[in-house]
Protein backbone atom coordinates (compact mmCIF):
# COMPACT_ATOMS: atom_id res chain seq x y z
CA UNK A 1 0.00 0.00 0.00
CA UNK A 2 2.75 2.41 0.94
CA UNK A 3 4.60 3.54 -2.14
CA UNK A 4 7.56 5.75 -2.78
CA UNK A 5 6.63 8.79 -4.78
CA UNK A 6 7.77 8.97 -8.38
CA UNK A 7 6.06 11.97 -9.84
CA UNK A 8 3.21 12.38 -7.37
CA UNK A 9 2.34 15.68 -5.70
CA UNK A 10 4.61 16.71 -2.88
CA UNK A 11 3.17 17.00 0.60
CA UNK A 12 2.68 20.41 2.18
CA UNK A 13 5.54 20.73 4.64
CA UNK A 14 5.43 23.26 7.46
CA UNK A 15 8.35 25.76 7.23
CA UNK A 16 9.06 25.14 10.90
CA UNK A 17 9.55 21.42 10.22
CA UNK A 18 11.86 22.27 7.31
CA UNK A 19 13.84 24.53 9.61
CA UNK A 20 14.06 21.89 12.34
CA UNK A 21 15.20 19.27 9.83
CA UNK A 22 17.82 21.62 8.40
CA UNK A 23 19.15 22.49 11.84
CA UNK A 24 19.09 19.00 13.35
CA UNK A 25 22.23 16.91 13.66
CA UNK A 26 22.00 13.32 12.39
CA UNK A 27 21.58 11.89 15.87
CA UNK A 28 19.01 14.46 17.05
CA UNK A 29 15.34 13.67 17.51
CA UNK A 30 12.74 15.52 15.48
CA UNK A 31 9.02 15.36 16.26
CA UNK A 32 6.72 15.61 13.28
CA UNK A 33 2.99 15.23 12.71
CA UNK A 34 1.71 13.83 9.40
CA UNK A 35 -1.75 13.78 7.84
CA UNK A 36 -2.45 11.13 5.22
CA UNK A 37 -3.90 11.80 1.80
CA UNK A 38 -7.48 10.66 1.20
CA UNK A 39 -7.54 8.09 -1.62
CA UNK A 40 -9.37 9.15 -4.78
CA UNK A 41 -13.05 8.18 -4.62
CA UNK A 42 -13.15 8.05 -0.81
CA UNK A 43 -14.37 10.71 1.60
CA UNK A 44 -11.80 9.83 4.24
CA UNK A 45 -9.55 7.00 5.39
CA UNK A 46 -11.28 4.75 7.89
CA UNK A 47 -9.42 4.19 11.19
CA UNK A 48 -8.30 0.66 10.29
CA UNK A 49 -6.86 1.81 6.95
CA UNK A 50 -5.10 4.73 8.66
CA UNK A 51 -3.43 2.34 11.11
CA UNK A 52 -2.38 -0.01 8.31
CA UNK A 53 -0.93 2.77 6.17
CA UNK A 54 0.99 4.22 9.11
CA UNK A 55 2.40 0.81 10.00
CA UNK A 56 3.68 0.30 6.46
CA UNK A 57 5.04 3.83 6.18
CA UNK A 58 6.95 3.48 9.44
CA UNK A 59 8.31 0.09 8.38
CA UNK A 60 9.46 1.37 5.01
CA UNK A 61 10.77 4.62 6.43
CA UNK A 62 12.74 2.77 9.10
CA UNK A 63 14.23 0.42 6.57
CA UNK A 64 15.18 3.20 4.17
CA UNK A 65 16.67 5.42 6.86
CA UNK A 66 18.08 2.59 8.98
CA UNK A 67 16.54 4.26 11.96
CA UNK A 68 13.62 3.19 14.13
CA UNK A 69 11.23 5.75 15.53
CA UNK A 70 11.56 6.62 19.18
CA UNK A 71 7.81 7.09 19.51
CA UNK A 72 4.79 6.80 17.22
CA UNK A 73 1.22 7.88 17.94
CA UNK A 74 -1.54 7.08 15.45
CA UNK A 75 -4.60 9.35 15.34
CA UNK A 76 -6.74 6.83 13.51
CA UNK A 77 -9.92 8.94 13.41
CA UNK A 78 -8.06 12.03 12.29
CA UNK A 79 -6.17 10.26 9.47
CA UNK A 80 -2.89 11.38 11.04
CA UNK A 81 0.10 10.25 13.08
CA UNK A 82 2.97 11.70 15.08
CA UNK A 83 6.56 10.46 15.01
CA UNK A 84 9.58 11.20 17.13
CA UNK A 85 12.75 10.02 15.44
CA UNK A 86 15.97 10.81 13.63
CA UNK A 87 15.88 13.43 10.85
CA UNK A 88 16.62 10.72 8.27
CA UNK A 89 13.46 8.86 9.23
CA UNK A 90 11.30 11.98 9.02
CA UNK A 91 12.81 12.90 5.63
CA UNK A 92 12.19 9.37 4.41
CA UNK A 93 8.52 9.55 5.46
CA UNK A 94 8.14 12.80 3.53
CA UNK A 95 9.04 10.92 0.33
CA UNK A 96 5.88 8.83 0.41
CA UNK A 97 2.92 9.74 -1.73
CA UNK A 98 0.47 8.86 1.05
CA UNK A 99 1.55 11.89 3.05
CA UNK A 100 -0.62 14.96 2.43
CA UNK A 101 0.95 17.33 4.93
CA UNK A 102 3.60 17.39 7.61
CA UNK A 103 4.19 19.79 10.49
CA UNK A 104 6.67 20.20 13.27
CA UNK A 105 5.04 19.00 16.47
CA UNK A 106 6.62 21.75 18.54
CA UNK A 107 5.88 25.16 17.07
CA UNK A 108 7.77 28.32 17.91
CA UNK A 109 4.57 30.32 17.81
CA UNK A 110 1.66 29.93 20.20
CA UNK A 111 -1.55 28.61 18.67
CA UNK A 112 -4.10 29.91 21.16
CA UNK A 113 -6.33 32.75 19.98
CA UNK A 114 -6.11 34.64 23.22
CA UNK A 115 -8.74 37.03 24.54
CA UNK A 116 -7.96 40.70 24.15
CA UNK A 117 -8.80 43.95 25.86
CA UNK A 118 -11.00 45.92 23.46
CA UNK A 119 -10.34 49.63 22.99
CA UNK A 120 -13.19 52.11 23.50
CA UNK A 121 -16.88 51.62 22.83
CA UNK A 122 -17.30 49.56 25.98
CA UNK A 123 -19.63 50.89 28.58
CA UNK A 124 -19.31 48.14 31.14
CA UNK A 125 -17.03 48.77 34.06
CA UNK A 126 -14.18 46.31 34.29
CA UNK A 127 -12.30 45.23 37.34
CA UNK A 128 -8.99 43.42 37.26
CA UNK A 129 -9.37 39.70 37.69
CA UNK A 130 -5.86 39.21 38.90
CA UNK A 131 -6.24 41.74 41.67
CA UNK A 132 -9.42 40.12 42.86
CA UNK A 133 -7.96 36.68 42.66
CA UNK A 134 -4.92 37.89 44.56
CA UNK A 135 -7.22 39.06 47.34
CA UNK A 136 -9.03 35.77 47.27
CA UNK A 137 -12.30 37.36 46.23
CA UNK A 138 -14.55 35.29 44.07
CA UNK A 139 -17.61 36.61 42.37
CA UNK A 140 -20.24 33.94 42.33
CA UNK A 141 -23.86 33.94 41.30
CA UNK B 1 5.70 31.00 7.75
CA UNK B 2 7.76 31.67 4.58
CA UNK B 3 7.53 34.58 2.13
CA UNK B 4 6.58 32.12 -0.61
CA UNK B 5 3.65 30.61 1.29
CA UNK B 6 2.35 34.08 2.16
CA UNK B 7 2.60 35.13 -1.50
CA UNK B 8 0.67 32.04 -2.53
CA UNK B 9 -2.13 32.53 -0.03
CA UNK B 10 -2.42 36.29 0.17
CA UNK B 11 -0.83 37.52 -3.09
CA UNK B 12 1.56 39.93 -1.41
CA UNK B 13 3.97 39.70 1.51
CA UNK B 14 5.60 42.12 3.93
CA UNK B 15 9.39 41.89 3.63
CA UNK B 16 12.35 43.39 5.38
CA UNK B 17 15.13 44.39 2.99
CA UNK B 18 18.65 44.76 4.34
CA UNK B 19 20.72 47.12 2.21
CA UNK B 20 24.40 46.72 1.57
CA UNK B 21 26.61 49.05 3.59
CA UNK B 22 27.03 52.50 2.11
CA UNK B 23 30.66 53.66 2.22
CA UNK B 24 31.19 56.51 4.65
CA UNK B 25 32.74 59.82 3.56
CA UNK B 26 32.87 59.00 -0.13
CA UNK B 27 30.36 61.45 -1.65
CA UNK B 28 30.33 59.83 -5.06
CA UNK B 29 29.77 56.38 -3.56
CA UNK B 30 26.96 57.68 -1.33
CA UNK B 31 25.31 59.32 -4.30
CA UNK B 32 25.56 56.13 -6.34
CA UNK B 33 24.18 54.09 -3.45
CA UNK B 34 21.23 56.43 -3.02
CA UNK B 35 20.49 56.11 -6.70
CA UNK B 36 20.50 52.35 -6.38
CA UNK B 37 18.14 52.56 -3.38
CA UNK B 38 15.70 54.57 -5.49
CA UNK B 39 15.76 51.67 -7.92
CA UNK B 40 15.02 49.25 -5.10
CA UNK B 41 11.91 51.18 -4.06
CA UNK B 42 10.27 50.62 -7.46
CA UNK B 43 9.85 46.94 -6.70
CA UNK B 44 7.42 47.46 -3.83
CA UNK B 45 3.76 47.38 -4.61
CA UNK B 46 0.64 48.98 -3.20
CA UNK B 47 -2.02 46.34 -2.59
CA UNK B 48 -5.39 46.09 -0.89
CA UNK B 49 -4.19 42.77 0.45
CA UNK B 50 -1.32 44.31 2.37
CA UNK B 51 -1.53 44.52 6.10
CA UNK B 52 -0.91 48.28 6.05
CA UNK B 53 -3.71 48.85 3.54
CA UNK B 54 -6.15 46.74 5.52
CA UNK B 55 -5.30 48.70 8.66
CA UNK B 56 -5.78 52.02 6.85
CA UNK B 57 -9.09 50.94 5.36
CA UNK B 58 -10.37 49.69 8.70
CA UNK B 59 -9.51 53.04 10.24
CA UNK B 60 -11.28 54.84 7.40
CA UNK B 61 -8.02 56.48 6.29
CA UNK B 62 -7.41 57.33 2.63
CA UNK B 63 -5.07 54.79 1.08
CA UNK B 64 -4.09 56.62 -2.09
CA UNK B 65 -1.05 58.59 -0.95
CA UNK B 66 0.49 55.99 1.31
CA UNK B 67 3.75 54.53 0.08
CA UNK B 68 4.04 50.73 -0.02
CA UNK B 69 7.36 50.88 1.81
CA UNK B 70 9.10 52.60 4.67
CA UNK B 71 12.83 53.38 4.59
CA UNK B 72 14.85 53.27 7.79
CA UNK B 73 17.94 55.12 6.59
CA UNK B 74 19.94 54.87 9.78
CA UNK B 75 19.37 51.17 10.03
CA UNK B 76 19.90 50.46 6.34
CA UNK B 77 16.53 48.68 6.19
CA UNK B 78 13.38 48.95 4.11
CA UNK B 79 10.08 47.47 5.23
CA UNK B 80 7.56 47.07 2.45
CA UNK B 81 5.00 45.06 0.52
CA UNK B 82 5.95 42.98 -2.52
CA UNK B 83 4.28 40.62 -4.95
CA UNK B 84 6.04 37.63 -6.53
CA UNK B 85 7.59 39.63 -9.38
CA UNK B 86 8.71 42.39 -7.04
CA UNK B 87 10.37 39.87 -4.76
CA UNK B 88 12.28 38.32 -7.65
CA UNK B 89 13.45 41.76 -8.81
CA UNK B 90 14.41 42.83 -5.30
CA UNK B 91 16.64 39.81 -4.88
CA UNK B 92 18.54 40.76 -8.03
CA UNK B 93 19.21 44.36 -6.98
CA UNK B 94 22.88 45.14 -6.39
CA UNK B 95 22.09 47.40 -3.42
CA UNK B 96 20.22 44.63 -1.60
CA UNK B 97 22.07 42.43 0.85
CA UNK B 98 19.14 40.26 2.00
CA UNK B 99 15.36 39.96 1.74
CA UNK B 100 13.64 38.38 4.72
CA UNK B 101 10.10 37.93 5.82
CA UNK B 102 9.04 40.90 7.92
CA UNK B 103 9.10 39.80 11.54
CA UNK B 104 5.69 39.52 13.14
CA UNK B 105 6.09 40.92 16.59
CA UNK B 106 3.27 40.41 18.98
CA UNK B 107 2.60 41.38 22.51
CA UNK B 108 1.97 38.75 25.08
CA UNK B 109 -1.49 40.05 25.58
CA UNK B 110 -3.10 40.23 28.97
CA UNK B 111 -6.07 37.98 29.43
CA UNK B 112 -8.82 40.55 29.20
CA UNK B 113 -11.05 38.87 31.70
CA UNK B 114 -12.95 40.72 34.35
CA UNK B 115 -14.92 39.12 37.09
CA UNK B 116 -18.57 40.04 37.19
CA UNK B 117 -21.81 39.02 38.74
CA UNK B 118 -23.74 36.34 36.94
CA UNK B 119 -25.56 37.86 34.00
CA UNK B 120 -29.00 39.12 34.87
CA UNK B 121 -31.33 37.47 32.39
CA UNK B 122 -30.06 36.74 28.90
CA UNK B 123 -26.65 37.90 27.64
CA UNK B 124 -26.45 40.46 24.83
CA UNK B 125 -24.92 38.01 22.38
CA UNK B 126 -27.82 35.59 22.65
CA UNK B 127 -30.33 38.42 22.22
CA UNK B 128 -28.40 39.84 19.26
CA UNK B 129 -28.69 36.56 17.40
CA UNK B 130 -32.34 36.07 18.55
CA UNK B 131 -31.44 32.68 20.00
CA UNK B 132 -34.03 32.87 22.79
CA UNK B 133 -36.79 32.60 20.20
CA UNK B 134 -35.49 29.15 19.31
CA UNK B 135 -35.50 28.19 22.99
CA UNK B 136 -39.18 29.13 23.17
CA UNK B 137 -39.78 26.56 20.42
CA UNK B 138 -38.13 23.90 22.57
CA UNK B 139 -34.76 23.98 20.83
CA UNK B 140 -31.88 23.83 23.30
CA UNK B 141 -29.41 21.64 21.43
CA UNK B 142 -30.61 18.52 23.24
CA UNK B 143 -29.12 15.37 21.76
CA UNK B 144 -26.29 17.20 20.00
CA UNK B 145 -22.66 16.70 21.03
CA UNK B 146 -20.31 19.64 20.47
CA UNK B 147 -16.53 19.15 20.34
CA UNK B 148 -14.56 21.74 22.31
CA UNK B 149 -10.76 22.02 22.00
CA UNK B 150 -9.49 24.50 24.56
CA UNK B 151 -7.86 24.84 27.97
CA UNK B 152 -10.36 22.38 29.43
CA UNK B 153 -13.44 23.16 31.48
CA UNK B 154 -14.23 23.42 35.19
CA UNK B 155 -16.67 20.55 35.51
CA UNK B 156 -17.76 21.60 39.00
CA UNK B 157 -19.22 24.91 37.85
CA UNK B 158 -23.01 25.18 38.18
CA UNK B 159 -23.15 26.14 34.53
CA UNK B 160 -22.29 22.55 33.62
CA UNK B 161 -24.59 20.75 36.05
CA UNK B 162 -26.80 17.98 34.76
CA UNK B 163 -24.38 16.28 32.43
CA UNK B 164 -23.36 19.21 30.24
CA UNK B 165 -19.85 17.76 30.01
CA UNK B 166 -20.52 14.37 28.47
CA UNK B 167 -16.85 13.60 27.84
CA UNK B 168 -13.58 15.13 28.97
CA UNK B 169 -9.98 14.30 28.09
CA UNK B 170 -6.53 15.78 28.50
CA UNK B 171 -3.66 15.06 26.14
CA UNK B 172 0.09 15.08 26.62
CA UNK B 173 2.56 16.73 24.26
CA UNK B 174 2.67 13.72 21.96
CA UNK B 175 -1.10 13.40 21.68
CA UNK B 176 -1.55 10.55 24.17
CA UNK B 177 -4.59 10.75 26.40
CA UNK B 178 -3.73 11.18 30.08
CA UNK B 179 -5.71 8.60 32.04
CA UNK B 180 -7.94 9.32 35.01
CA UNK B 181 -8.38 13.08 34.67
CA UNK B 182 -11.56 14.88 35.69
CA UNK B 183 -12.92 17.98 33.92
CA UNK B 184 -10.67 20.88 34.88
CA UNK B 185 -9.34 24.07 33.29
CA UNK B 186 -5.63 24.82 32.97
CA UNK B 187 -6.50 28.53 32.62
CA UNK B 188 -9.77 30.50 32.26
CA UNK B 189 -10.48 30.41 28.58
CA UNK B 190 -12.01 26.95 28.21
CA UNK B 191 -14.56 27.35 31.00
CA UNK B 192 -15.65 30.65 29.42
CA UNK B 193 -16.05 29.30 25.87
CA UNK B 194 -17.72 26.11 27.12
CA UNK B 195 -20.23 28.26 29.03
CA UNK B 196 -21.11 30.16 25.86
CA UNK B 197 -21.81 26.90 24.03
CA UNK B 198 -23.69 24.78 26.59
CA UNK B 199 -23.92 26.82 29.82
CA UNK B 200 -27.04 25.83 31.78
CA UNK B 201 -29.30 28.40 33.36
CA UNK B 202 -27.90 29.55 36.74
CA UNK B 203 -30.54 31.38 38.76
CA UNK B 204 -32.07 33.61 36.12
CA UNK B 205 -28.79 33.87 34.20
CA UNK B 206 -28.85 32.56 30.66
CA UNK B 207 -25.55 32.71 28.78
CA UNK B 208 -25.28 29.34 27.00
CA UNK B 209 -26.51 29.37 23.41
CA UNK B 210 -27.39 25.66 23.47
CA UNK B 211 -28.13 24.92 27.13
CA UNK B 212 -29.44 21.44 26.35
CA UNK B 213 -26.47 20.31 24.25
CA UNK B 214 -23.52 18.35 25.59
CA UNK B 215 -19.79 18.88 25.27
CA UNK B 216 -16.89 16.62 24.44
CA UNK B 217 -14.18 18.87 25.84
CA UNK B 218 -10.46 18.25 25.34
CA UNK B 219 -7.70 20.07 27.21
CA UNK B 220 -5.10 20.71 24.51
CA UNK B 221 -3.63 24.15 25.21
CA UNK B 222 -1.69 25.97 27.90
CA UNK B 223 1.58 24.49 29.02
CA UNK B 224 2.89 24.05 25.49
CA UNK B 225 1.32 24.57 22.10
CA UNK B 226 2.12 21.41 20.23
CA UNK B 227 0.38 20.07 17.17
CA UNK B 228 0.14 16.41 18.27
CA UNK B 229 -1.71 17.46 21.41
CA UNK B 230 -4.33 19.24 19.35
CA UNK B 231 -4.53 16.34 16.90
CA UNK B 232 -5.03 13.99 19.83
CA UNK B 233 -8.01 16.11 20.88
CA UNK B 234 -9.46 16.18 17.37
CA UNK B 235 -9.05 12.44 16.98
CA UNK B 236 -10.83 11.86 20.28
CA UNK B 237 -13.65 14.27 19.43
CA UNK B 238 -14.30 12.50 16.12
CA UNK B 239 -14.45 9.20 17.99
CA UNK B 240 -16.85 10.66 20.56
CA UNK B 241 -19.36 11.45 17.80
CA UNK B 242 -19.38 15.26 17.90
CA UNK B 243 -21.25 17.07 15.13
CA UNK B 244 -19.59 20.45 15.62
CA UNK B 245 -15.97 21.30 16.42
CA UNK B 246 -15.50 24.62 18.24
CA UNK B 247 -11.86 25.68 18.21
CA UNK B 248 -10.10 28.94 18.98
CA UNK B 249 -6.65 27.86 17.84
CA UNK B 250 -4.51 28.62 14.83
CA UNK B 251 -1.14 29.63 13.46
CA UNK B 252 -0.71 33.15 12.10
CA UNK B 253 -0.92 33.67 8.36
CA UNK B 254 -2.23 31.40 5.62
CA UNK B 255 -0.66 27.95 5.92
CA UNK B 256 -1.87 24.89 4.10
CA UNK B 257 -0.59 22.45 6.71
CA UNK B 258 -3.97 21.90 8.39
CA UNK B 259 -5.93 21.69 5.15
CA UNK B 260 -5.99 17.87 4.70
CA UNK B 261 -6.91 17.45 8.35
CA UNK B 262 -9.79 19.95 8.20
CA UNK B 263 -11.01 18.32 4.99
CA UNK B 264 -11.00 14.92 6.68
CA UNK B 265 -12.95 16.34 9.63
CA UNK B 266 -15.51 17.95 7.34
CA UNK B 267 -15.81 14.80 5.25
CA UNK B 268 -16.69 12.95 8.43
CA UNK B 269 -19.72 15.18 8.85
CA UNK B 270 -18.29 17.44 11.56
CA UNK B 271 -18.71 21.18 11.09
CA UNK B 272 -15.45 22.95 11.99
CA UNK B 273 -16.24 26.35 13.55
CA UNK B 274 -12.91 28.15 13.94
CA UNK B 275 -11.86 31.57 15.28
CA UNK B 276 -10.18 33.80 12.67
CA UNK B 277 -7.79 35.49 15.13
CA UNK B 278 -7.33 38.60 17.23
CA UNK B 279 -4.59 40.43 15.34
CA UNK B 280 -6.77 42.97 13.50
CA UNK B 281 -7.35 43.90 9.85
CA UNK B 282 -5.09 42.33 7.24
CA UNK B 283 -4.41 39.26 9.36
CA UNK B 284 -5.85 35.81 9.87
CA UNK B 285 -4.90 32.43 11.26
CA UNK B 286 -4.95 28.93 9.83
CA UNK B 287 -7.11 26.86 9.90
CA UNK B 288 -9.58 29.69 10.63
CA UNK B 289 -8.91 31.17 7.18
CA UNK B 290 -9.70 28.05 5.12
CA UNK B 291 -12.74 28.01 2.86
CA UNK B 292 -13.72 24.57 4.22
CA UNK B 293 -14.24 25.81 7.79
CA UNK B 294 -16.81 28.21 9.19
CA UNK B 295 -14.58 31.13 10.05
CA UNK B 296 -15.77 33.49 12.79
CA UNK B 297 -14.76 37.03 13.74
CA UNK B 298 -15.96 39.23 16.58
CA UNK B 299 -18.55 42.01 16.75
CA UNK B 300 -19.50 44.42 19.52
CA UNK B 301 -22.89 45.33 20.97
CA UNK B 302 -22.59 48.63 19.07
CA UNK B 303 -22.75 46.66 15.78
CA UNK B 304 -19.12 47.45 14.99
CA UNK B 305 -16.31 45.03 14.28
CA UNK B 306 -13.75 45.69 17.04
CA UNK B 307 -10.20 46.67 16.05
CA UNK B 308 -8.73 43.41 17.28
CA UNK B 309 -10.87 41.07 15.18
CA UNK B 310 -8.85 39.62 12.32
CA UNK B 311 -9.96 39.90 8.70
CA UNK B 312 -8.17 39.36 5.42
CA UNK B 313 -8.72 39.13 1.68
CA UNK B 314 -6.98 36.04 0.28
CA UNK B 315 -5.99 35.25 -3.30
CA UNK B 316 -8.36 32.31 -3.80
CA UNK B 317 -10.92 33.07 -6.50
CA UNK B 318 -14.02 32.32 -4.44
CA UNK B 319 -14.86 32.97 -0.84
CA UNK B 320 -11.79 35.15 -0.61
CA UNK B 321 -12.73 37.18 2.47
CA UNK B 322 -12.29 35.87 5.99
CA UNK B 323 -13.98 35.62 8.41
CA UNK B 324 -17.15 34.15 6.88
CA UNK B 325 -19.29 35.81 9.52
CA UNK B 326 -19.04 37.76 12.77
CA UNK B 327 -20.69 37.00 16.10
CA UNK B 328 -20.81 38.56 19.57
CA UNK B 329 -17.24 38.76 20.83
CA UNK B 330 -16.83 41.87 22.99
CA UNK B 331 -17.48 41.90 26.73
CA UNK B 332 -19.13 38.51 26.60
CA UNK B 333 -20.30 37.25 29.97
CA UNK B 334 -19.88 33.58 30.72
CA UNK B 335 -18.61 31.16 33.32
CA UNK B 336 -15.11 31.25 34.83
CA UNK B 337 -13.39 28.52 36.86
CA UNK B 338 -14.17 28.13 40.58
CA UNK B 339 -17.85 29.01 40.19
CA UNK B 340 -17.41 32.58 39.01
CA UNK B 341 -18.47 34.61 36.03
CA UNK B 342 -16.63 37.14 33.93
CA UNK B 343 -16.36 39.03 30.68
CA UNK B 344 -13.92 38.23 27.91
CA UNK B 345 -13.41 39.61 24.42
CA UNK B 346 -12.07 37.96 21.31
CA UNK B 347 -12.98 35.98 18.21
CA UNK B 348 -12.68 32.98 20.50
CA UNK B 349 -15.79 34.26 22.32
CA UNK B 350 -17.62 34.72 19.00
CA UNK B 351 -16.81 31.19 17.80
CA UNK B 352 -18.74 29.29 20.52
CA UNK B 353 -21.84 31.41 19.81
CA UNK B 354 -21.85 29.90 16.30
CA UNK B 355 -21.04 26.39 17.52
CA UNK B 356 -24.03 26.67 19.87
CA UNK B 357 -26.28 27.93 17.09
CA UNK B 358 -25.26 24.97 14.91
CA UNK B 359 -26.24 22.64 17.77
CA UNK B 360 -29.71 24.23 17.98
CA UNK B 361 -30.20 23.84 14.24
CA UNK B 362 -29.11 20.22 14.34
CA UNK B 363 -31.63 19.47 17.05
CA UNK B 364 -34.30 20.97 14.81
CA UNK B 365 -33.20 18.88 11.84
CA UNK B 366 -31.06 15.97 13.05
CA UNK B 367 -30.41 14.58 9.57
CA UNK B 368 -29.26 17.88 8.09
CA UNK B 369 -25.86 17.81 6.40
CA UNK B 370 -23.08 20.13 7.48
CA UNK B 371 -23.55 22.07 4.25
CA UNK B 372 -27.23 22.64 5.10
CA UNK B 373 -26.41 23.86 8.61
CA UNK B 374 -23.63 26.10 7.34
CA UNK B 375 -25.74 27.47 4.50
CA UNK B 376 -28.68 28.20 6.81
CA UNK B 377 -26.34 30.19 9.05
CA UNK B 378 -24.77 32.03 6.10
CA UNK B 379 -28.06 32.83 4.42
CA UNK B 380 -29.50 34.21 7.66
CA UNK B 381 -26.70 36.76 7.99
CA UNK B 382 -27.30 40.49 7.76
CA UNK B 383 -24.55 43.07 7.74
CA UNK B 384 -25.33 46.34 9.53
CA UNK B 385 -24.17 49.55 7.77
CA UNK B 386 -21.37 50.09 10.30
CA UNK B 387 -19.70 46.84 9.29
CA UNK B 388 -17.57 46.99 6.13
CA UNK B 389 -17.69 43.94 3.88
CA UNK B 390 -13.95 43.42 4.26
CA UNK B 391 -14.27 43.20 8.04
CA UNK B 392 -17.55 41.36 8.56
CA UNK B 393 -18.14 39.58 5.21
CA UNK B 394 -21.70 38.22 5.40
CA UNK B 395 -22.39 39.88 8.74
CA UNK B 396 -24.23 38.54 11.78
CA UNK B 397 -26.39 35.39 11.72
CA UNK B 398 -29.99 35.43 12.87
CA UNK B 399 -31.11 32.24 14.63
CA UNK B 400 -34.79 32.64 13.72
CA UNK B 401 -34.05 33.15 10.02
CA UNK B 402 -31.48 30.34 10.00
CA UNK B 403 -34.07 27.91 11.39
CA UNK B 404 -36.68 29.03 8.87
CA UNK B 405 -34.22 28.61 5.99
CA UNK B 406 -33.19 25.16 7.23
CA UNK B 407 -36.78 23.98 7.67
CA UNK B 408 -37.91 25.33 4.31
CA UNK B 409 -35.19 23.36 2.54
CA UNK B 410 -33.57 26.56 1.34
CA UNK B 411 -30.18 25.62 2.74
CA UNK B 412 -29.59 22.63 0.47
CA UNK B 413 -27.50 24.53 -2.05
CA UNK B 414 -23.86 23.44 -2.15
CA UNK B 415 -21.74 25.40 0.29
CA UNK B 416 -19.49 27.16 -2.20
CA UNK B 417 -22.38 28.22 -4.39
CA UNK B 418 -24.33 29.34 -1.38
CA UNK B 419 -21.35 31.30 -0.13
CA UNK B 420 -21.07 33.02 -3.49
CA UNK B 421 -24.78 33.82 -3.62
CA UNK B 422 -24.73 35.04 -0.08
CA UNK B 423 -21.82 37.36 -0.79
CA UNK B 424 -23.65 38.72 -3.83
CA UNK B 425 -26.78 39.17 -1.77
CA UNK B 426 -24.80 41.00 0.87
CA UNK B 427 -23.27 43.35 -1.68
CA UNK B 428 -26.74 44.04 -3.08
CA UNK B 429 -28.04 44.69 0.41
CA UNK B 430 -25.18 47.11 0.98
CA UNK B 431 -25.84 48.99 -2.25
CA UNK B 432 -29.47 49.49 -1.25
CA UNK B 433 -28.30 51.11 1.95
Amino acid sequence: MAQKRKSARKPTVDPELKRQLADATDDANVQAVFTLRTPVGQKYLCPADTSNVVEKLIHEGSTASRSSPQRVKVFANAQSFAVSGRPALVRSLLEHSEIASAMANVQREGMAVRPVKPKGRTKQRRTGLRGRQARGTKVSP
Amino acid sequence: MSIESTLKGVGVAEVLVTLKDVPRGNTAAISAAQSRISGVLRHFTRSEQSHASAMANAAGAPDGRRLPYRVYKNLGLILGTVDSDGLARLKKESAVKAVDEAPVLSLIRPVAASTAAAPAGITWGIKRMRVQQLWSQGLTGKGVLVGHLDTGVDGKHKAFAGGAIAHFAEFDHFGDQIPGVKPHDSALHGTHTAGIIVGRTVGNSRFGVAPGAQLASALVIEGGDVVARILGGMDWIIGAGARVLSMSLGLRGYRKDFLPLMQAIRNRGILPVIAVGNEGPGTSRSPGNYDIVLSVGAMALSNHVPDFSSSQRLTRPRDSIVPDIVAPGVNVLSSLPHGGFGRMSGSSMATPHIAGLAALLWQAKPHATIDEIENAIFQSCKRPPAMPLARANRGVPDAVDALAILQSGGAKTATKVAKKKSAAKTSKHRRKE
